[in-house]
């Protein structure tokens, strides 16, 4: 199985506008969903600059941009891409 | 205060865009329309209609601008107080201020009977109210908040778990009830007995409690050509991601000439603290409590005065930082970045501070001038603080560091204060009777450290994980 790629963005109105909350979110997952996640802070990936977008903060869950990111949000695709995998039986 | 609801994460996007048209130069000429281009409409909002949800931004805007609510003139526009704002020295008055429009002026009575209630014949709830304050309508039970005294008898007693505990956020949060409600049910503070710690703008749901914030002031200072110092607490640490040299190249594009660490002054705190308490203890005293955290002295002074002469006369980091600056900088306008409210009152009575700026004022300001701190690059602080100072958000890091001062001189014991809520200002209370379970007392108003106060971003576990990892360089 391929492991899910989190990237969160920590530019500065990604930050201020909740992402420093999901540093922490580690410490909620599970460890055997946390062994099949790479967890990633990224520099401002720019899509603040652009209202279309929608509005920070902003996270990339395996390419797929997720705007106004919670922890909950996010935990919630996570465990869902994980039961995807594992169906896939990959 | 952390990022966890939607009321801080509107009030950071409505601080940055008053930041942006002060830096833009037309706050005066742009700030009436803020409220309607919040709210356009047909907009979607949490309140009755578009027309009240404009009014609070109204009035959060001039919190924002540094104006008490509570002496807000209806008829005066925006851009008078704008105009106000851009030509004062100082903000003026109380540091807090109620949004009366937000408070949503939450329920009079504590309990509350559902619609679960049966009206059953037993009736343990009005047998068991010692006022008389529960009646029967409709077959239900009903409180009359005017007679209820919330005993929270009815509550216990009901067979049916009918009746529910409905606290009022602010006043619970409140250590010292200098919260309360006035005759209309909206909430106002009591400043006789505020300790400035921000625990109830935290609380509140409706975001109902703001600060007087200086950051139009602290702009203007930005552009002028006077030398604008930043002083950071050392709870900066971890609030912006990157590294802390990456922060100090931020600050100086936004205009500041100079980024100082008060961990700087805090090791003088040390050193001082650490004297003054091997002469206190020599002298016979049982105990002695730290200094350094405002909201705490704002406590023993309005609540405890009998700890008055058990509290270090060393004076704060941030005095200390204040006074190093000044001295080589007689004309620096010294501007604290901060993770507290309770500091701002702290600078009022401080020549050395002129002005507060909290972190999450500042996350708005960077955003608003387009700065990005990971894009930065490391500008080397002329002089870095250690250790014994960078560890003072930290729950216990104050302590730690006096204690290592006081080495093996005096016996030193530990008792650490960790926020201080209703329950604990009843232990301090005990204290000041004259003992306390050890002779260096810690105190430190927010549960977890400065680290973890009303003004930052970070989740405080980041931060100290941060610092920790300093520790151990």
């Amino acid at each position: 199985m391929k492991k899910i790629k989190v990237t969160i963005c920590t530019g500065t109105a990604c930050y201020v506008l909740g992402n420093s909350q999901l540093l922490v979110m580690k410490d909620d997952l599970k460890p055997e969903l946390l062994k099949w996640i790479d967890f990633e802070g990224s520099n401002c990936l720019k899509y603040c600059k652009d209202a279309s977008f929608g509005k920070a903060p902003f996270v990339l869950i395996n390419g797929k941009l997720m705007a106004q990111a919670t922890g909950p949000k996010v935990k919630d695709e996570i465990e869902r891409l994980y039961l995807d995998m594992l169906d896939g039986g990959e | 205060m952390i990022c966890d609801n939607n009321a801080t994460i509107k009030r950071r996007e409505l601080l940055t865009q008053i930041a942006k048209l002060c830096l833009d130069q037309s706050l005066q000429a742009e700030i009436d329309d803020l409220p309607l281009k919040r709210f356009p409409k047909n907009s979607q909002t949490t309140r009755c209609c578009v027309h009240a949800a404009r009014a609070i931004v109204r009035q959060r805007l001039i919190a924002m601008m540094g104006f008490s609510v509570e002496q807000d003139d209806e008829k005066k526009a925006l851009s008078a107080y704008a105009q106000d704002a851009l030509k004062r020295d100082k903000v003026e008055g109380t540091i807090l201020t109620v949004i009366d429009n937000g408070c949503s002026a939450c329920v009079q009575a504590n309990y509350f009977v559902t619609n679960t209630c049966r009206g059953c014949l037993a009736r343990p709830c009005s047998m068991n109210c010692p006022k008389d304050a529960i009646s029967f309508v409709n077959g239900q039970a009903l409180i009359d908040s005017k007679a209820c005294v919330n005993c929270g008898r009815c509550q216990k007693v009901c067979p049916y778990h009918a009746i529910v505990y409905v606290p009022i956020p602010c006043e619970e949060a409140c250590p010292v009830g200098a919260i309360m409600k006035d005759e209309t049910g909206k909430e106002y503070i009591d400043y006789n007995k505020c300790i400035y710690c921000g625990k109830c703008s935290r609380a509140c749901p409706f975001g109902a409690i703001m600060e007087k914030s200086q950051i139009i002031d602290i702009i203007q200072q930005l552009k002028t050509k006077n030398p604008v110092i930043a002083m950071i607490a050392p709870a900066i640490i971890g609030q912006f991601g990157g590294k802390l040299n990456q922060l100090v190249s931020a600050l100086l594009k936004l205009g500041f000439s100079e980024v100082v660490e008060v961990a700087r002054g805090a090791e003088i705190t040390v050193a001082k603290e650490a004297e003054e308490f091997i002469e206190r203890i020599s002298q016979g005293d049982q105990f002695m409590t730290t200094s350094c955290c405002p909201a705490y002295t704002e406590v023993v002074r309005k609540h405890i005065p009998g700890l008055k002469k058990h509290v270090s006369d060393t004076k704060t980091p941030l005095h200390y930082t204040g006074e190093m600056v000044r001295n080589n900088n007689p004309e620096a306008i010294t501007v604290f970045l901060s993770p507290c409210f309770a500091k701002r009152k702290e600078a009022i009575f401080d020549d050395y501070v002129d002005f507060v700026l909290t972190f999450e004022e500042l996350g708005a300001l960077f955003i608003a001038a387009d700065i990005d701190v990971l894009d930065c690059a490391e500008t080397p602080l002329d002089v870095e603080a250690k250790i014994s100072g960078r560890r003072f958000p930290v729950v216990g890091g104050v302590a730690k560091s006096v204690k290592q001062a006081i080495g093996d001189r005096v016996q030193c014991n530990e008792v650490i204060i960790n926020g201080v809520t209703k329950k604990e200002l009843n232990l301090l209370k005990a204290y000041a009777r004259g003992s306390a379970p050890g002779n260096l007392v810690e105190v430190m108003a927010c549960e977890g450290g400065c680290i973890a106060g009303p003004g930052v971003i970070s989740h405080p576990k980041v931060s100290k994980g941060k610092i920790d990892a300093m520790e151990k360089e």
